[in-house]
Order: C-alpha cells, then structure tokens, then sequence
C-alpha cells in the first residue's frame, strides 16, 4: 500500500471520527445536548415561557345594525408570546345561552398581526339569521341585551389552526 | 471538445472533462449548500423552519435559530469528505493516466452519490421515526396539514400547516454525483487507450525501417 492509499483512508476516517469525537469530548459532561442543545430550552423560554396566562379574546364592545342584522364585536387579545402572531381566521357558531338556540355564525371581518406582547383589537362580524331574528321576538321580548355563546370556535394563528371546546360568553345589545 | 478514436488514431483527451466538471460541482456544491439547504420545511407561516443538508443543518423555531451539535458533526464530516473527494477529482481529471490517479478516482467519486444516499435515507428514516414516534405526518414533498396528538395540545385540537420540498441545491447534487459517475466511466475508455499509445510510443522505431532491395 502506498503513501497515498494510506493518507485516502486516513482522511476517510478522520473526518468522520474526528468531528464526533470532538463533539463527544465538548459535551462529554452532558451528552444529553449532543442531540437536544441548551439553545432549544433557551428559545422556548424567551419565546413561550411566560408568567402571564394565556387569556381568551376578551369581549369589548359591539354595534348592532339593524338594516343589515349584522353584529359586529369587538374582542381585545393580548400577545403573551415573545414573537409576533398573525390571526388569519376566526370563526365560531354562535347560540343563545338560555335557550341554547342557535343564532348563526361569526367570522373574523380582516386578518389581525399582533406583535409581541402587544394587545389588538379584534373585529368580529356575526349576521344574525332570520331564525335568531324571531327568536328575538318570541323567546327575548323586551329584552336590552342577550347572553350569548361563543362555540366551536376555531382560530387560524400564523397557520396553526386551533379548535377549542371552550365557549366564550358575550352579552351583547339587543335592539328590537 | 471529447475525440473518439479510430483505430490508429491518437487519442488527445489528456483531460477527463466528467471527472472536471464533476469535482467542480462538487465544490461549488459545498460553498452554495452552505447557504441554501438541499430540503426545507416550514411549520405554519415559518414558526418553525428546518433547513437540512449534508453541508449545514439548522432549525429557526419561532424566531431562534439552533443547530444539533451531532448534526453539526456529521455536517463537517460531510464538508471534509466532499471538499477532499472533490479536490481528488479534480486532481484525477486534469492528469487521468498517471499512476496515482486512478486512486484518486475511486475516493473521489463515490463521495458526492454516497452524500445524497445517506440525506435522503436519514431524513426518510427520520419522517417516519416522527410519525411512529409523535403521529405527526411529516411530508417530504409538498404541502400538508396534520393534526397534533392530543396529549400535546391539553384537550385543544391544533393542526399544523407544513410544507417541505426539495432545493435546487439537491438537484445539484444529483448532477455532481452523475457527472462523477460518468468520470469513472469515461476514464475506463480513455485511461487504456493512453496507456496503449503511450506503449506505441515506446516502442515504435523513429524512423521508418530502410527498404530492402
């Protein structure tokens, strides 16, 4: 075997065994972060790690147009993530809480970016259907406001899609 | 640019131009995946990125980037092999039929296509390691949305939008380990054919033989 035969291996085997073995020997003390590194940790808990809760959209305010028997409310939401998230979509099936009657559908009017730890606004459209509109007049006569759920609600955040089974009671104003 | 030889003819390739645009692709290989991974994955609008390569792995997970030291190690690995497989062609292409070269031939050109075996095994052994493991659908080409276990998500249902796929630098890679292939190929045509010139050479008398009368 020749002088070059031998350097050939000796390069096929030192690049393969020198690196890991670099590496085994810098974290011998913790071989651990040879596969999951401290930096991992670090990122979750500058990013996600946080002491605040993580609170649901809170109720604001709403409009009620009556040409249109359109709702539009208002939720304020509260980033608590050390990085900016984009709410694509929202929607969720709204009901009457006393009668558990169903009233129609609510959907997100434009996308939302909210940064991180920034609060936004929310603006959420919800047309009420004929069936919610005599509803109103049969089971709400002479009401001023009506509770009503939040259900199904499924949320698009920056391509993640969430669907929770928690509901979100709002009381909005009724005008008859 | 290649001449075929007749017989009787001289054959002048002193270069093997597969084995020299081979070793070039491969070195250009090395500095372009650096910077652009062979295959990326995006986790929901670029949450989570993997950028995966034999050259240079890296994660960004919600704004912070990180590498997995035994990656890295295995990624120098793969530089040091490439870069010394890459110059052995070179060398073996700009001087096919001296002695040595032959040798250098047989390192170099297996490294680039042993490089793209070993990628697309690893990363199709660890998508299904992901999905036996976590149940989560990693796709390897092309967009998908999957559902994440329950148990991650405390009750909620959480999908994610992932789409993975292939770069321009992988199909690099095919192309450097093809023109290496045809280096080795091409050298079995010329390297006998110089050789045997070379013998004419020695032997052959300078001068025609006097005509006898």
């Amino acid at each position: 075997m020749n002088i070059l035969g031998l350097l050939l291996i000796l390069i096929n085997v030192g690049a393969i065994a020198g690196p890991v073995a670099g590496i085994a020997v810098v974290y011998r003390a913790n071989p651990v972060e040879m596969i999951i590194p401290p930096e991992v940790e670090e990122i979750v808990t500058r990013t996600i790690g946080t002491n605040k809760p993580i609170e649901l959209p809170q109720y604001v305010s709403s409009n009620y147009d009556s040409a249109t028997q359109t709702v539009v409310a208002t939720f304020s939401f509260t980033n608590p993530f050390k990085v900016d998230l984009r709410i694509n979509s929202l929607s969720a099936d709204v009901e009457c809480v006393d009668h558990v009657f169903a009233l129609g559908h609510a959907e997100l009017s434009n996308p939302v970016q909210i940064n991180e730890g920034a609060t936004a606004m929310i603006t959420v459209i919800f047309i009420w259907t004929q069936a919610a509109a005599d509803h109103f007049v049969t089971a709400h006569t002479g009401a001023a406001t009506i509770d009503i759920n939040l259900t199904n609600l499924g949320l698009d955040v920056s391509g993640i899609t969430i669907e929770t089974p928690e509901n979100i009671r709002v009381n909005v104003p009724l005008l008859q | 640019m290649f001449r075929c030889c007749s017989e009787g003819e001289t054959l002048q390739a002193e270069i093997n131009w597969f084995g020299l645009a081979g070793g070039i692709a491969v070195v250009l290989l090395i500095g372009v995946s650096i910077f652009v991974p062979w295959w990326q994955l995006l986790v929901g609008d670029s949450l989570v990125k993997a950028n995966v390569s034999p050259i240079y792995t890296n994660f960004d997970f919600i704004g912070g980037s990180f590498t997995i030291p035994l990656l890295l190690a295995l990624n120098i690995s793969s530089i040091i092999l490439l870069a010394a497989g890459g110059v052995a062609i070179l060398i073996y292409s700009a001087r096919p039929a001296e002695s040595y070269s032959r040798r250098l031939l047989g390192f170099g050109y297996r490294k680039p296509l042993y490089a793209l075996i070993l990628f697309t095994v690893g990363l199709v052994a660890i998508v299904l390691v992901v999905k036996s493991v976590w149940s989560i659908d990693v796709p390897l080409m092309g967009s998908g949305r999957t559902t994440l276990p329950t148990n991650m998500t405390q009750g909620l249902t959480v999908s994610v939008l992932m789409v993975a796929g292939f770069q321009w630098p992988f199909l690099l890679g095919l192309a450097a380990a093809g023109l290496c292939i045809a280096a080795k190929f091409y050298d079995n045509k010329i390297v006998p054919i110089q050789k045997n010139n070379a013998t004419n050479t020695s032997t052959a008398p300078a001068t025609p033989p006097p005509a006898v009368a």
